[in-house]
């Protein structure tokens, strides 16, 4: 079971490290680069993460992942794709604005770190991947937005797999409160 | 969306429930248990040939009022325009400028402009029995997702479902059907029917008014045609004149239309009879108003069957005019009474469908209803209660931090004069919030001043794929750091 908050920490702690290199004498090109290399490397792990839970032969995939990318089944691999290129594009306009100077240090430093928050709904995607589930915890839908702690329950049955949205032992926005209470969810297999 | 008692969850736990249909789609308006058809409320027509209560024909007649009378019309433009020319205030518990913010541009977006939308859906609270409608539109279909903004929503072109999830189906212009769930769409009915069938469907300002519409109306045509002669109001027969006669006297300029033994003059029909007797004149109206009609009086009294229908004073139809102070005070009296009713009403509403249904929890919406007259009734009673607490300190009775807290407590001080609410949570008004203790994020602290100019060089596209398997390694290790054997 993956510890989302020690992954969203590591890549904290590496989002910090950047950050503080770019006001201490780096460049703004220097700090793109390694923001997107933690940004890919943390979608990664929380795709990895979520699909060696989904089953034994998904363990053994996201085991041969540490070889080659192509060990991922291509549903996870395209959605990794998909993702990085997303959270990169944000980061092209999260740089152009630095470069333009609107931003002090400290709000530099309070949206880059913003971005440590974003794998949680790819852990949740690659977790879920074999349902087709309409949202996924910290997916921008709801007011928590990234700081999300819910979490899916699937639960497949003889006739029908339910989904419930499970909120956890931290306080919770209305949308959660609102998904929550829409329990429970018939959901489909993706494939 | 303010933490309201779950109604979906306790209407299944009421009788009511069986009053309910589920509307799987948009077509449950047409098809299914509890269609239009099925579920048609009593067909019973209407004073002076409505349609069905209950039926969209009838909404697209009331509608159409503005059109048929112009003091109507007026009536409406003023009660409308009054209402919006209010403006609004948005406080938020928190003082949180991004929420106040974020709030304000939802609420000055509705429908595009808020003056816009205002009147737009104001007109179908008026002039329809099916109410006002509001799109809650959302960035996503789930659940609970951030709303991206209002829109009106022609109440013509909604049907109800009688589904309290799925209240809506909306035809857009483009022919297609849309089912609404209850977190999209807002409905603000005048006086809904009790009864079970009418699906939430009221009686509007024009259905209450359209008797005095349709005889306003009348009396307007009459007149009009009266003057400028362009209908046949009365048949004259006149005896001892000869047709020929007849002409000769009655020629002009203008055009005559010239008919075999009757001849038409400015709008009477003449019909000359030869006879040996004296000359005189039988009238047949044909149109007329009644003996005894006073035109005056009528038009007062219709003004204040208007001014009732839709909720207002009188002196908003009908200004004083050459009566005496007497009047000028009882008219204050009429509109300080207008306050309690009417579309005071619809302004409750309002607020709570915004403050309760759209906004966060924290956040609170007023429409403005400030005035000097109002400021110095506000003034009049914070003398009085002021008053009464420096009696009571001096009495012993509360200290002065108590009377303080009393005086915030009614709302005659701002909180923020207060360090500590002793007597928090005790009471919470209809267009209040609370927001428990451990919901209030800190006050952020204040940002520093911007940093030094940083260098940039010309940014090179992402190579995604590349990053991703450069990456992977990497990622492996905190997967290995991060997974647990729970």
């Amino acid at each position: 079971m993956i510890d989302l908050i020690k992954l969203q920490n590591l890549a904290l702690a590496d989002i910090a490290a950047a950050t503080e290199a770019l006001f201490t004498g780096g460049n703004v090109t220097t700090w793109r680069a390694n923001m997107a290399s933690i940004i890919a490397r943390q979608h990664a792990a929380a795709t990895i993460a979520g699909v060696g839970e989904r089953s034994f032969t998904g363990r053994i995939r996201a085991w041969l992942a540490r070889f080659t990318p192509r060990a991922l089944p291509a549903a996870d691999r395209n959605r990794l794709e998909r993702t990085v290129r997303d959270q990169l594009r944000y980061l092209e306009g999260f740089a152009a604005d630095v470069v333009r100077g609107e931003m002090s240090e400290a709000q530099i430093k309070a949206r880059a770190g913003l971005y440590a928050g974003a794998a949680r709904a790819t852990y949740s995607a690659a977790r879920w991947g074999d349902y087709l589930l309409p949202f996924h915890p910290g997916d921008g839908g709801t007011p928590c937005l990234v700081n999300c702690r819910c979490t899916w329950d699937v639960q497949p049955g003889d006739e029908e797999t339910l989904a419930y949205w499970r909120l956890s032992d931290v306080e919770h926005c209305e949308g959660c409160v609102s998904r929550a209470n829409a329990n429970p969810y018939p959901v489909r297999s993706a494939t | 969306m303010t933490d309201l008692l779950d109604i979906q969850a306790a209407r299944k736990r009421s009788v009511t429930a069986g009053d309910l249909s589920e509307a799987t789609g948009p077509h449950a308006v047409i098809v299914g248990p509890g269609n239009l058809f099925a579920g048609l409320p009593g067909g019973e027509y209407a004073q002076a040939g409505l349609p069905p209560v209950g039926s969209p024909r009838r909404d697209w007649a009331l509608s159409n009022t503005p059109y048929m009378e112009s003091m109507w019309a007026a009536a409406i433009f003023k009660a409308i325009s009054k209402q919006v020319a209010l403006g609004f205030r948005i406080e938020d518990e928190t003082d949180s400028a991004l929420r106040i913010r974020r709030a304000q541009q939802i609420i000055i977006g509705y429908d595009g402009a808020y003056t816009t939308g205002l009147q737009r859906g104001l007109q179908d609270f008026l002039l329809t029995d099916f109410g006002m409608v509001l799109e809650v539109a959302r960035v996503s279909n789930a659940r609970g997702s951030r709303i991206a903004g209002l829109f009106h929503l022609d109440a013509l072109r909604c049907m109800a479902t009688g589904d309290p999830e799925r209240p809506i189906v909306y035809q857009s212009l483009d022919g297609a059907y849309h089912l609404l769930s209850a977190e999209q769409v807002v409905r603000i009915t005048d006086m809904p029917s009790p009864r079970g069938h009418m699906r939430g469907y009221g009686m509007c300002a024009a259905s209450r008014a359209w008797p005095t519409i349709l005889k306003l109306a009348a009396v307007e045509i009459y007149f009009r045609e009266k003057i400028t002669g362009s209908r046949n109001l009365a048949i004259h027969i006149i005896n001892g004149i000869s047709d020929q006669q007849l002409r000769d006297a009655l020629s002009s300029s203008e055009e005559m239309r010239n008919a075999r033994g009757f001849v038409l003059y400015k709008g009477s029909t003449l019909i000359p009879m030869i006879r040996p007797d004296a000359p005189a004149v039988v009238t047949i109206p044909l149109a007329e108003v009644p003996d005894g009609f006073d035109v005056d009086q009528e038009r007062r009294d219709s003004y204040l069957r208007i001014a009732n229908a839709i909720g207002v004073a009188v002196q908003d139809i009908q200004p004083l005019s050459g009566q005496g102070l007497g009047t000028g005070t009882q008219s204050v009296v009429l509109a300080d009474a207008a306050e309690g009713y009417g579309l005071a009403a619809w302004r409750t509403a309002w607020e709570h469908v915004v403050t309760h249904f759209i906004l966060p929890s924290s956040t609170t919406f007023h429409l403005a209803t400030s005035n000097s007259r109002e400021e110095q009734d506000k003034a009049a009673v914070l003398s009085t209660r002021a008053g009464a607490m420096k009696t009571l300190v001096e009495a012993g009775i509360v200290t002065a931090a108590q009377a303080l807290n009393i005086l915030v407590d009614s709302g005659d001080i701002d909180k923020a004069f207060l360090p500590q609410d002793v007597t928090e949570a005790g009471v919470v008004e209809d267009d209040e919030k609370v927001t428990m203790a451990a919901e209030r994020p800190e006050p952020a602290e204040p940002l520093p001043p911007p940093a030094p100019q940083i260098t940039a060089e010309k940014a090179t596209p992402y190579e995604v794929e590349s990053i991703i398997d450069r990456e992977l390694a990497a990622a492996m290790e905190w997967v290995r750091l991060v997974v647990t054997d729970e």
